[in-house]
Parts: structure tokens; C-alpha cells; sequence
């Protein structure tokens, strides 16, 4: 009775088959996640940082029914790490009037000897306005070139919606710039051991914006292998 | 037949001699020993990192290890209990008792079984190395991210982000492999009448979590996978700069993640509740609603897993639905802590060291699942998160839930594996201390991370230094007390009481029918269901 036949044989191969194609179908789906990822937020309307990127007009954006207000814009800037640029707004802060279109810059400069692609990532403080608050001209909507020591006045329009929540009287734009390049990261990466504990001593963990200090001089290097 | 040929000798010659015994061996006994050996190095290995980090949380202030050592011995303890202590010690158990419950002669796939368990000192080894190698000229920055392992931290770390990868991916084959094994032991070699709902307990609570690991390892080694893509291929799956979202590495991991703790749970909820009818002399209360709740908690896991991240900017109606989902999981896992519960009221209990653990386990584990609602509700856990009251609430559920199971199953099952009875005087002298110890490191953790003490941080403002002192001489005793354990189990292994088939007074059970130790084959003619 307990001697496999041929059947019970037949019927674990069928179950190890079964089982191992759930498996590799498992593996699948984590790659299949990152296109769905980003579809299922925007059917679903889950919102995520990520999506910050991807503002839209509202529908009713404007609507006449909506009495407008003034609101405070804020705009800040950071560098990532890995990038030598200097990168500021011009005004920190606006007083606006919802449902009109206003202008601002931020002024970018490249400080290293190299002609540099950059791409700015906006986000949105608190995030619950980002969808209440639309770029119809934006650097961020392309990547931008500097060449070398080269100063760019980087244009920036912008309509907050009159349907933007109460509760909310400001709000804080945020760029980041990457470097495109991700060789630079990995540049970054081997000058980062000890960078990160030398940084804890001085005090100063997380790195300011636009950080001058031993890392930009790394990037030189690596810029110039390149 | 040739096979009838082979099961008929099968009885008569004992195991093979010499190191090919252990090297080559497909008997589900002597794997399973083997996991669990595996699983007891891992444990100490795991518990000596947690020293250190108590060590250097004693006093505010960094006296023994730099910030970046500290946070690569936070991810290796966690990363070496988990995959290297409590899930080869569960599967260590699977192998021992599972052919035993359900009268099959062996696992279905004894190669494989040999197979999965070599696949894990090759990555305890390379779990190792990625820890060492940052000690090396060249060998890149510690691993700081937690076990978590978000970008885009872990995109940036030196080259011991690779050796963990890799371990990943080789503890995931590992798994995978064991948990197709186990699926097609118990659904295809069950002895003739062991009907699905005549199944022990523990038998149930492995199938579903060899399931869960079917269904959420591969996701992880997927994002691993595209882990390393990122860091040496130029891609930008999690890049921001490059289109990626780091958030969706948060989906994935915690899609593994939450299920996962599941697995660690499920096993050790198992050995549970096979104790408690036996010490109390009564059947299990609730049999069937048992095996539906072991169903309802890993079908309900998978689905809750963005609770781990509610400050990533979800809409409302996606964190309430997370919210609801994970409050759900505590009615399945109340209705097996009242069966258990149902199962002691007016039985005649004796209290054995297994027996303390399980009771141990009710009380401490409920007390995790409650801090475990306090955090599933959205703005409290947005309050707590990433707060020591964090730490305090995993660490209740994890250390009772899964390594006091796991404990209890070791004092449970060891005079049945050996044939020798381990020392009762000394076993509730480990019961008490590792107890004690226990809940003096980690309750004041509950009041440290009210108070706003963040996790994973190195150091601390004096006002938390009281709590942390308690707690850290807690860890001490703690830890210590894990040496009476291994004594116990040396000197059980090397002689004692003889245990006789029964082990215990009201045991039931198939195995319960075998002498103890067993035969290194057994089973070989399956036995009568009654």
C-alpha cells in the first residue's frame, strides 16, 4: 500500500509542477508590479509621492463656482548627491491668489568644468495639495543642460486651484535635481564610506543642499575619468 | 518492483556511518536535526549581534560601535533570526514530526529536502561575508538600511549589499524548494484515512505557511533582483532620477514582509497547539474553527501589507482599507487563542516546561497583538512609527510567538528525537530566567518609544537612559539565559531518563506510536487511522 504506484508518482509531479509554477509566476508578478504599480495607483487614485511627478490639471480647475484666495507658496531646493550645481529660487516665498497664473524662476548654476545633464523632481508639502496644484511651464518637464560654470534662469508657471482644501494656507514646492548619469552614483558610492561617519563628528549627518565639501571634489574626479 | 524491493530492506540497516551521513543524507530525521543545528548556531550568532546593540544602548552616548556598524548589526540580527534561526528551525521541526504525524515513510522529495538545506550554510556563509567584507580595504560601506533594505539607501551601500542579495536569492531557492516538499508530503503521502481534517494541528499550520512562502519569497527575490539591477545594470526600477519609484520597493518588500511574519508565526502556533491538549488532558476546543482560522490569518496577511507604511503618502481610502484589513487579523487570531484557552478550562494540567511556554505564549503573544491594534490604527501609527515602541511590539510577538513556540517545541518533542527525558529542574530554571529577562528588555521599549525614542539610531537623548538601562541589563539576562538552554539540550542528547513511547501522560497521536527515538526508518508500512 505505502510503495509509491505509478499514479501517486504521477500525481506528486503533477503537484511539484503546479507548485513550482506558482513560484516562478510569483517572481513574475514582482516584475510585472512595476509597470501595474503605477496603473493601479492612478485607476485606484492612491496617491503616492511618487506620483508628484505626474501633477495633472484638475478637471475643475478654475471653477467659477469656487470663490479665490490668497494663499502662501513656498520653494525650496535641494541637489541630490552627485550632482556639482548650485540651485536656489529666486523668491522663497510668494503670497498668491487661487485660479491665476503666476511666474517664478530658480537659478541653476553648474560648478564643475563639465557639461552636465540634470533632471528636476518636484514634490509637493503637504501632499494632499498636489493634485490642487498645476505647472503648466516647468523645467522639471525636461532634463536641462549646464555647461560648464554656465548660470541658467530656470522658468516656472503655476496655477494653484480655487477648489484647493481649506484647511490648507500653504504649501511648499520642492525640486530636487538628479544627474542623470548613474555613473556618478556609483562614483558617489565609493566616496561615501567615509564620508557618512566623518560627517556624524562634524555634526552634520544629512548633507545641505548644494554641499561643497569633499564629495564635489569626488565628482570631479569621476567626471573627468568620463 | 524494484521499489518494494528497496522498501522492504529499508527496516533493517540503521543510518549510515561517517561524515556521508549527514552530507548526503535524504532521511527526514537526520535533515531535520540538521536544520535545527543550523537554526541553534544561528540563533546565538543573532542573539550575540543584539548583545552588541543593547551593549552600546546602555549608556547615551557612542562608546562601542560607530553609527554605521550599528545599523549593519541591526539588518544582520534581524535578517540572521529570521531567515537563519526561526525559519530553519520550524522547517527543522516539519521534517522531524511531520512524517511522523501523517504516517508517510519519509518526506516526498528526499533529495530535494537535501537540497534545501545545504542551500542555507552556503548563504549563512554569505550572509556573514556581506557583514565582514565592509572590514576589508576595499570592501565598501556596512549594510545601514535595516532589514528593510529600502532604496535608496540600499542602491548606495558598498559591495556587501551584493553578498545579501545574493543571500537572498539563495535563501528564497531554499524555501521554496523545502515548501513544495512540504506541500506534497502532506497533500500526497498522508497514510491511508489521515483525512485533511484529521491532521494535527501543526501540520496544518505548515501547509499553509509553506504556501505563503510559495507565494511571497519569489516577490522578494524579484525585488532584490531588481536591486541589483539598479545598483550594477543602470536600471531605474526604484531610481527616482531615472523614472523609478523607491516607494515601489516598500510595496514589495512588505508584500513579501507581512506574510512573512506569518511563516514565522504559523509554525510555532502549530507546536502550541499540540501542547496544550496534552498537558491539559483534553481534545483541542475547536478543532475545525482552529484549521479556519490558520486559513483566514495567511489568506487576511497577504492582503494588509501597506500598514508597515502609512507615512508614505497613501490616499484615505487606501490606508483605511489597510487599516480595517489588518484589524481583521486579530479575530482569526483570537479565536485560536480562546480555543487554546477553551482547550485548559477545567482539564487537568500539569505544568511541564513545554507546557509553561505555551501558557508564556497566550499571555505574552496577546499582549503583542494588542500593541499590534494600537498600531494598525492609521494616526496612531503614524505617531509610533519608526519609534521604539515599534521594536517593543514586534519583538513581543516575534520572540513569544515564534521563538518561545519554537522553544516550547524543542522541551515538547526533544525526549521523543533523542529517546531521553531533558532535565525538568533545568528547564524551568531556563523557562523563568529567559522569561524574565524577556520581558524586562523589552516592556520598558514600549514606554522608550511612547516617549519618542526613534529605532535604529545609534545613539539617544539622556532622557531615555533609565528605560534603556533597564532594558539593556534585561538583554543581558536574556541572552545569558540561552546557555542553560544549550546545555539542556546537550545533556538530553547525551543520556538521561529514558522516555517511553508515550513521552508524555495524555499524548495522542501518530507519533506518539513509534518508540522513542524512532527508527531511522519509520512508517514503512503505513499505520491504521483509527
Amino acid at each position: 500500500m505505502n510503495e509509491p504506484s505509478g499514479n501517486t508518482t504521477k500525481s506528486h509531479k503533477r503537484m511539484i509542477v503546479t507548485l513550482a509554477g506558482i513560484a516562478i509566476g510569483m517572481f513574475v508578478f514582482g516584475f510585472a508590479m512595476v509597470p501595474l504599480y503605477k496603473l493601479l495607483c492612478q485607476v485606484a487614485g492612491l496617491q503616492s509621492v511618487g506620483s508628484a511627478s505626474r501633477m495633472t490639471l484638475q478637471s475643475d480647475m478654475g471653477n467659477a463656482q469656487s470663490e479665490s484666495r490668497w494663499v502662501t507658496v513656498k520653494f525650496d531646493a535641494t541637489i541630490s548627491r552627485g550632482l556639482p550645481w548650485e540651485f536656489k529660487p529666486v523668491v522663497r516665498k510668494i503670497r498668491v491668489r487661487t485660479g491665476e497664473t503666476n511666474d517664478v524662476s530658480y537659478i541653476a548654476k553648474n560648478l564643475s568644468d563639465e557639461r552636465i545633464t540634470g533632471q528636476a523632481i518636484p514634490s509637493i508639502v503637504p501632499w494632499q495639495a498636489t493634485q490642487y496644484f498645476s505647472k503648466t511651464e516647468c523645467f522639471c518637464l525636461q532634463q536641462q543642460v549646464l555647461e560648464p560654470r554656465q548660470e541658467k534662469e530656470m522658468k516656472l508657471r503655476f496655477i494653484v486651484s480655487p477648489v484647493l482644501p481649506d484647511n490648507i494656507e500653504s504649501l511648499t514646492l520642492s525640486y530636487t535635481f538628479m544627474n542623470t548619469g548613474t555613473e556618478s552614483v556609483k562614483k558617489l558610492r565609493a566616496g561615501m564610506k567615509t564620508e557618512t561617519v566623518n560627517n556624524y563628528k562634524t555634526g552634520s549627518y544629512a548633507p545641505a543642499a548644494g554641499q561643497q565639501s569633499p564629495e564635489s571634489g569626488n565628482n570631479q574626479i569621476f567626471l573627468t575619468l568620463r | 518492483m524494484s521499489t518494494e524491493a528497496a522498501v522492504h530492506t529499508a527496516g533493517e540497516h540503521g543510518p549510515p556511518h561517517g561524515w556521508r551521513r549527514w552530507i548526503c543524507s535524504t532521511n527526514h530525521k537526520d535533515i531535520g536535526t540538521m536544520y535545527m543545528i543550523f537554526a541553534l548556531i544561528m540563533l546565538f550568532l543573532g542573539g550575540a549581534s543584539a548583545m552588541v546593540i543593547r551593549a552600546e544602548l546602555f549608556m547615551p552616548g557612542i562608546q562601542l560601535v560607530n553609527p554605521d556598524l550599528y545599523n549593519s548589526l541591526v539588518t544582520n540580527h534581524a535578517l540572521i533570526m529570521v531567515f537563519g534561526a526561526v525559519m530553519p528551525a520550524a522547517a527543522g521541526m516539519a521534517n522531524w514530526m511531520i512524517p511522523l504525524m501523517i504516517g508517510a515513510p519519509d518526506m516526498a522529495l528526499p533529495r530535494m529536502n537535501n537540497l534545501s538545506f545545504w542551500l542555507l550554510p552556503a548563504a549563512a556563509v554569505m550572509l556573514v561575508l556581506s557583514f565582514i567584507v565592509p572590514f576589508f580595504p576595499g570592501g565598501g560601506t556596512q549594510i545601514n538600511t535595516g532589514w528593510t533594505l529600502y532604496p535608496p539607501l540600499s542602491i548606495q551601500v558598498g559591495m556587501s549589499m551584493d553578498f545579501l542579495i545574493f543571500t537572498v536569492h539563495l535563501l528564497g531557492i531554499s524555501s521554496i524548494l523545502a515548501s513544495i516538499n512540504i506541500i506534497v508530503t502532506i497533500l500526497g503521502t498522508r497514510a491511508p484515512g489521515m483525512t485533511l481534517m484529521k491532521m494535527p494541528i501543526f501540520v496544518w499550520t505548515w501547509l499553509m505557511t509553506a504556501f505563503l512562502l510559495i507565494l511571497i519569497m519569489p516577490v522578494l527575490a524579484g525585488a532584490v533582483t531588481m536591486l541589483l539591477f539598479d545598483r550594477h545594470f543602470g536600471t531605474s526600477f526604484f531610481n527616482a532620477a531615472g523614472g523609478g519609484d523607491p516607494v515601489l520597493f516598500q510595496h514589495l518588500f512588505w508584500f513579501f514582509g507581512h506574510p512573512e511574519v506569518y511563516v514565522l508565526l504559523l509554525p510555532p502556533m502549530g507546536i502550541v497547539a499540540s501542547i496544550i491538549p496534552i498537558f491539559a488532558r483534553k481534545p483541542l476546543f475547536g478543532y475545525h474553527s482552529t484549521v479556519g482560522s490558520i486559513i483566514a490569518i495567511g489568506t487576511i496577511g497577504m492582503l494588509v501589507w501597506a500598514h508597515h507604511q502609512y507615512t508614505i503618502g497613501m490616499s484615505l481610502g487606501a490606508v483605511t482599507y489597510f487599516m480595517i484589513a489588518t484589524i481583521l487579523i486579530s479575530i482569526p487570531v483570537g479565536l485560536m487563542v480562546f480555543n487554546f484557552i477553551a482547550t485548559m478550562w477545567r482539564g487537568s494540567m500539569t505544568f511541564e516546561t513545554p507546557m509553561l511556554f505555551a501558557i508564556g505564549i497566550i499571555l505574552m503573544f496577546s499582549f503583542g497583538g494588542f500593541t499590534g491594534v494600537m498600531l494598525a490604527v492609521v494616526p496612531l501609527d503614524i505617531q509610533y512609527h519608526d519609534s521604539m515602541f515599534v521594536v517593543a511590539h514586534f519583538h513581543y510577538t516575534l520572540i513569544t510567538g515564534a521563538l518561545f513556540g519554537l522553544f516550547a517545541g524543542v522541551f515538547f518533542w526533544l525526549p521523543k528525537w533523542t529517546g531521553n527525558m531533558y532535565d525538568e529542574k533545568l528547564g524551568k530554571l531556563f523557562f523563568w530566567t529567559t522569561i524574565i529577562g524577556f520581558n524586562l528588555t523589552f516592556f520598558p521599549q514600549h514606554f522608550l518609544g511612547l516617549a519618542g525614542m526613534p529605532r535604529r539610531i545609534v545613539d539617544y537623548n539622556v532622557i531615555f537612559a533609565e528605560f534603556n538601562m533597564i532594558s539593556s541589563i534585561g538583554a543581558l539576562i536574556f541572552g545569558l539565559s540561552h546557555l542553560i538552554f544549550l546545555y539542556i539540550i546537550i545533556k538530553t542528547i547525551r543520556g538521561g531518563t529514558k522516555a517511553t513511547n508515550k513521552v508524555w501522560e495524555g499524548a495522542k497521536g501518530l507519533e506518539y506510536e513509534l518508540p522513542s527515538p524512532p527508527p531511522f526508518h519509520s512508517w514503512t508500512t503505513a499505520p491504521e487511522i483509527k
